[in-house]
């Protein structure tokens, strides 16, 4: 059975208090559980799923209205991980590595230091996808549904992995790259999203004026942080820290 | 580890559905199971993220409304689907007139959900098969019969016809299925069988 599946199998770790009270440090109780609740700062504006899962022996630290959606699961065993501003965090993204096993405990070889997770501000996961340590992941960014950014993954601003792509150890994306594409036929592709005039048919068909790629991206914002918004409503539960 | 799930790793109820205790729901009074349907071990299913165009006045109807007819859908599945493991179902969401909101994700009968896939799509027909590690993007939609195949990406707003075969990233038209899919126990109709076996 693979180590993930067996995590799932203990018992929940004990909820700390929700993102309500202000920059709640998460692990007051030295409990000899298992797995080790990582030191978690977070930021009182973020909204933190109560089933969002925190292990690890670094630090983990949330910015400003950042969502974490349910069943996300952090590992900061090999490092800290740092999560920017306004960024969503979908359902069964792993982020870190998992501990090697159950039984063995987290390799205590470099407490100090250690590769840390880097996600600036306004980038979205999508659903299951993982990122694995030293990614540094630039502002903006959208990894989509099951993608995998391997190690020491360096991912420029604006850039897009789309579903399912999995980026290899040591890439470096640049800004405003798409990857997409996998498996047989073509394979894997990238392209630099068009930053200037672009003209469709489709638009000038409709008479509209084609838009400059860095307003639709400013768009995209725009819509990206109404989202943030509904969600923050409706991930935590109406009414406070109350589960249930 | 021992397979101590033999016992008890699925609670049916009256209507039949056969869901696993290991199971991710949420927000269940947003979900309608039709029945007889199976949800596996992790299968994330996000019935929080519900249609909230009155979230002002939501609080002050909560009150004065019953409980199971009054709250917007979220997630409907019919009957003789399959969730697989590891899935996550979660209703498309998008701007409208400056409003994000989530849309209700509805799912037909005998309906083929594949392990680690993603759906995100606004109306799955009946008999439609999703692969594994398939995504379907927000609010597309497909129609009866159609086949996602494994590791495909349907992107989002995508429509796919009945009978028709999608695959690769992004998906396209690969083909159709053949005459006599989705007979009761041949290639396709295989929901019911599939259904029997769970939980023994």
């Amino acid at each position: 059975m693979d180590p993930r599946q067996s995590q799932h199998l203990k018992p929940p770790p004990a909820h700390y208090s929700r993102s309500s009270s202000q920059s709640s440090s998460a692990s007051p109780s030295p409990s000899p559980s298992p797995t080790p609740r990582a030191p978690v700062t977070i930021h009182p504006t973020a909204t933190i799923a109560d089933t969002a899962i925190f292990h690890g022996t670094h630090p983990i630290s949330i910015g400003a209205g950042t969502i974490v959606h349910p069943r996300a699961r952090i590992y900061s065993y090999e490092g800290p991980v740092i999560i920017g501003e306004n960024c969503i965090i979908s359902e069964k993204v792993s982020i870190g590595a998992p501990p090697p096993s159950p039984s063995s405990a987290p390799s205590p070889s470099s407490p100090s230091d250690g590769i840390p997770i880097r996600i600036s501000s306004a980038v979205t996961v999508g659903p299951s996808a993982s990122i694995l340590p030293g990614a540094h992941i630039h502002s903006a960014v959208v990894v989509e549904a099951l993608a995998c950014i391997r190690r020491r993954v360096s991912i420029g601003a604006h850039a897009k992995v789309c579903a399912g792509c999995e980026i290899a150890e040591q890439t470096v994306l640049k800004e405003w790259v798409v990857v997409w594409g996998k498996g047989e036929g073509f394979g894997q592709r990238r392209r630099i999203r068009a930053k200037g005039v672009v003209s469709s048919p489709t638009s000038t068909a409709q008479g509209l004026q084609s838009l400059e790629g860095r307003v639709v991206e400013e768009a995209r914002l725009m819509a990206l942080k109404r989202e943030r918004e509904a969600l923050s409503r409706l991930v935590a539960p109406v009414g406070g820290g109350k589960r249930r | 580890m021992p397979p101590k799930a033999a016992k008890g790793e699925y609670i049916e109820t009256d209507t039949g559905n056969k869901i696993s205790r290991r199971s991710h729901i949420h927000g269940t009074q947003h979900i309608i199971l039709g029945g007889k349907t199976v949800i596996q071990a992790e299968a994330v299913i996000r019935g929080d993220l519900f249609r909230s165009s009155s979230s002002s006045t939501s609080t002050s109807s909560d009150q004065n409304q019953p409980a199971p007819s009054a709250p917007s859908v979220a997630i409907t599945v019919g009957r003789y689907s399959h969730i697989s493991k590891q899935a996550v179902l979660r209703p498309p969401s998008r701007l409208h007139r400056g409003v994000h909101s989530f849309y209700p994700l509805k799912i037909g009968d005998h309906v083929f959900v594949g392990e680690r896939a993603v759906v995100e799509a606004a109306t799955v027909g009946n008999h439609v098969h999703i692969g594994k590690e398939a995504v379907v993007g927000s609010m597309a939609i497909l129609k009866d019969f159609a086949v996602v195949l494994d590791g495909a990406v349907v992107a989002p707003g995508m429509v796919v016809p009945s009978w028709c075969v999608v695959g690769g990233a992004p998906a396209r038209i690969v083909g159709e299925v053949g005459e006599g899919y989705a007979v009761e126990g041949a290639d396709g109709g295989l929901a019911r069988e599939r259904y029997r076996l769970v939980g023994r």
